[in-house]
């Protein structure tokens, strides 16, 4: 059994803009992993009770919740664009090389303004 | 009917199915939600309080809590069989892959437990 060609040298790898789009989709999901629990916790705590509401709210104004929180929700946008991009490709449309760079090129431009956008919200 | 359900199950099409469902019906949600919260946008304890209590809202906060844990089991299981195998980290890939599908399975369980207490 001969066995498959292994070549890691990982700056030497270079994706096509849309492996960058779909890997970012997968990095993406594992934040959101990590980070939806954590959070929703904090959400239950603010609409539960009035004192918990105050608690929350010093919460998120502290900057390393609100690092995370712009975190949990860059992920959530960029894996929301890009599930939509994966939706239509699975419904057979933007299956060409040259449809699938520009809408992978599109997802993550637009992924960064809903960012900075959240940035803006969150501070 | 039943052994039609059967193959869907055998061969992964109705897994497939089901996370894009599930995935179409989060982002309707959270699409309604956020739109909900641009608009009243400096909320307060009142406004989110009554939110929870609309009962069409409570349902659907209820399913979609139940979606993102089905949707997130299917992804971990994708991503862990993708990446932690044998060839690729060696001999410690099977207890890798069996600590994070427990802790997965103990993260939605949290999730379904925070979507029964925003609306009860």
């Amino acid at each position: 059994m001969s066995k498959p060609p292994i070549f890691l040298n990982l700056l030497k790898i270079q994706l096509p803009i849309a492996g960058v789009s779909s890997i970012l989709h997968r990095i993406s999901a594992v934040g959101i992993f990590l980070l939806l629990l954590p959070f929703s916790m904090i959400l239950v705590l603010a609409s539960n009770s009035e004192e918990g509401y105050s608690i929350a709210s010093y919460l998120l104004n502290l900057n390393s919740i609100k690092i995370l929180l712009v975190l949990l929700l860059t992920g959530l946008t960029y894996h929301y664009i890009s599930g939509i991009r994966h939706l239509v490709m699975d419904f057979g449309y933007w299956q060409t090389l040259n449809a699938g760079k520009i809408s992978a090129i599109l997802t993550i431009v637009l992924s960064g303004l809903m960012s900075l956008l959240l940035i803006s919200l969150v501070w | 009917m039943v052994t039609k359900l059967y193959t869907l199950k055998r061969t992964g099409i109705l897994d497939y199915v089901l996370v894009r469902v599930s995935a179409i019906y989060q982002a309707l949600y959270f699409s309604v939600i956020t739109f909900y919260w641009l608009l009243h946008y400096p909320l307060n304890y009142g406004q989110l309080n009554g939110f929870f209590d609309i009962l069409a809202i409570k349902i659907s906060t209820v399913l979609v809590a139940m979606s993102i844990s089905y949707h997130s089991l299917q992804g971990i299981h994708h991503i862990e069989t993708d990446y932690l195998t044998e060839p690729r980290i060696g001999k410690i890939a099977l207890p890798a892959r069996r600590i994070l599908t427990i802790y997965s399975y103990i993260q939605v369980a949290g999730i379904l437990i925070c979507g029964f207490l925003l609306v009860i």
